[in-house]
């Protein structure tokens, strides 16, 4: 637990961040994908909106509330799903003409 | 595949098993209906503690201490509640106070039950002079999402007072003035209902679109705002004898009434196509998903008659048991009214979820009212048989 | 490569039906054990 609180911890998940950014970008270049800024707040938003999923599950969890963690956690969790290929198809909008036929 | 194509393949075969079926939920029914009707001394002397004898007097109960003395009078009281009609006695003691009440049987759905806290609402009755409580106070203070529940129990209750009061203090409690319901939630059921059966004759992309329109509707008010969709409990409670008031329960048989008329007369089911809002939950994710999978005739054939099988085995024990609301098995009221069990909840996500790839796929593989509403058109079918004849020759 | 993937998904379809369906008995079989 205290780990979660050292800076060493958020130093860590800074550098992963950036990583994870970067990745989306070059995977975008490599398909041939614009990524336009609402690309990457669609992105972003859905990033945060999971991790908060998993968040509400874990400290419902760790606050004893089994039925809630699994209510919210299936709901919010549906969400993020449901979102989640929303944000997927959103995201190959603008692809290639290569890409378009790879996807059917 | 069409009813008529369906319906040419093995008849015979077809035949016995529908017949087969409807012995076999016969027979479960009869079961369920004669079984021993519930012994109401048991709560009677839970209720009176001191009871020693107890008489039946026309309507009410006598109670008597094992000294002689008449302690009080019990009145029992059924009402309708969601899953069919429970059954509740009251007690009143000599200066006419209520003592305690008992719930001797009930055929809530479990959640929704507890979540009507029936210890409470009975123990807050408790010491009040019968002719002083306000009974439609049940209506207010009803717990949100189980108020069905707890009006039953209110009205139950009542049953059993005004039965004493009328019996031992010779008194007449005034009528419960229930009012008719007829509000937005069964005005827009009528208008889905008309707009959807207008539709028919509208061309394929407006009819699409009109489609739309109304399952959003529906979606809305059928599902969010209302939560009360067709489920099975409420179709099997009817088919098991017990049909609640009109008055309150109107929106309930319009829905069925144009689910069971619109499949028959009209070969295309209004209610699942434009009413229903599990199915435009279902539509509107697949959209997200984009193409849905195609699947092979045999494995939808196999997976309809795995529905079929499931539906039949929910009703037989129903009626086996008379419990209607436990053959529910829908997920809706974890939708729209975050209120299920923790299956129930899986079910939904799972069954959201494979919305992206499937098209529909609760329609067309989990939900009980398909399975009748196919039921229905092979009765379409079978009654027009002989023109069918004629007009292939 | 092409129909495998399509005979796999279809599979996968029927599984996860027989599934759900099993997780639907398992509801009715724990409501109906309280009768």
């Amino acid at each position: 637990m205290p780990i979660f609180n050292s800076g060493f911890f958020w130093f860590v998940e800074g550098i992963l961040c950036c990583i994870v950014v970067l990745g989306i970008r070059a995977w975008a270049l490599d398909r041939a994908i614009a990524m336009p800024w609402w690309k990457w707040l669609a992105v972003g938003m859905w990033a945060l909106f999971t991790g908060f999923t998993i968040a509400f599950v874990g400290t419902s969890l760790g606050e004893g509330e089994p039925t809630a963690a699994v209510q919210g956690g299936i709901m919010f969790g549906i969400v993020a799903v449901l979102s989640g290929v929303g944000v997927w198809r959103l995201w190959l909008i603008g692809a290639g003409p290569r890409e378009k036929q790879a996807e059917s | 595949m069409p009813a008529h194509v369906r319906n040419r393949r093995s008849p015979k075969i077809r035949l016995a098993v529908y017949l087969a079926v409807l012995v076999a939920l016969a027979l479960a029914l009869r079961y369920g209906r004669t079984r021993a009707a519930p012994d109401l001394t048991v709560s009677i002397r839970d209720i009176f503690p001191r009871a020693d004898s107890i008489i039946r007097d026309r309507g009410v109960f006598r109670v008597y201490a094992d000294s002689g003395l008449l302690i009080g009078w019990a009145g029992s009281g059924q009402a309708s509640g969601y899953g069919g009609p429970m059954l509740l006695v009251t007690g009143i003691d000599t200066l006419g106070q209520i003592v305690g009440a008992r719930v001797v049987e009930q055929r809530e759905t479990p959640i929704f039950w507890r979540m009507a806290r029936p210890n409470d609402l009975l123990a807050s009755l408790s010491g009040k002079e019968f002719d002083q409580i306000d009974f439609d106070r049940g209506r207010v203070d009803g717990i949100t999402g189980a108020t069905l529940s707890s009006e039953a129990i209110f009205a139950s209750v009542r049953a059993g007072v005004v039965d004493v009061a009328a019996g031992a203090f010779d008194t007449e409690l005034p009528a419960q003035e229930r009012p008719f319901e007829f509000g937005l939630l069964e005005i827009a059921v009528l208008i889905l209902f008309v707009v959807g059966i207008a539709a028919q004759k509208a061309r394929g992309t407006s009819r699409q679109r009109i489609r739309w329109a109304t399952q959003i509707a529906g979606l809305l008010i059928l599902g969010f705002w209302k939560d009360s969709p067709i489920t099975l409990a409420k179709l099997v409670a009817m088919l098991s004898g017990f049909f609640p008031p009109v008055k309150t329960s109107l929106a309930m048989y319009l829905l069925i009434a144009g689910f069971l008329i619109t499949s028959f007369f009209w070969g295309r089911n209004i209610y699942c196509l434009y009413a229903c809002p599990f199915g435009a939950a279902q539509r509107l994710v697949g959209l997200i998903g984009g193409k849905s999978i195609k699947l092979p005739q045999w494995s939808v054939r196999l997976m309809e008659g795995l529905r079929n099988l499931i539906v039949f085995a929910a009703i037989f024990m129903a009626f086996l048991t008379l419990q209607p609301a436990l053959a529910s098995y829908e997920p809706f009221a974890a939708l729209f009214s975050l209120n299920g069990t923790t299956l129930q909840w899986i079910l939904l996500f799972v069954v959201l979820v494979a919305s992206l790839l499937i098209r529909t796929p609760w329609c067309d593989f989990f939900c009980p009212m398909r399975t009748f509403e196919v039921a229905v058109q092979d009765l379409k079918v079978a009654t027009r048989k002989p023109q069918q004849r004629s007009s292939d020759g | 490569m092409a129909r495998y993937t399509k005979w796999l998904r279809n599979l996968a379809v029927l599984l996860f039906v027989l599934l759900v369906n099993a997780m639907i008995v398992a509801a009715l079989v724990q409501g109906f054990r309280g009768e």
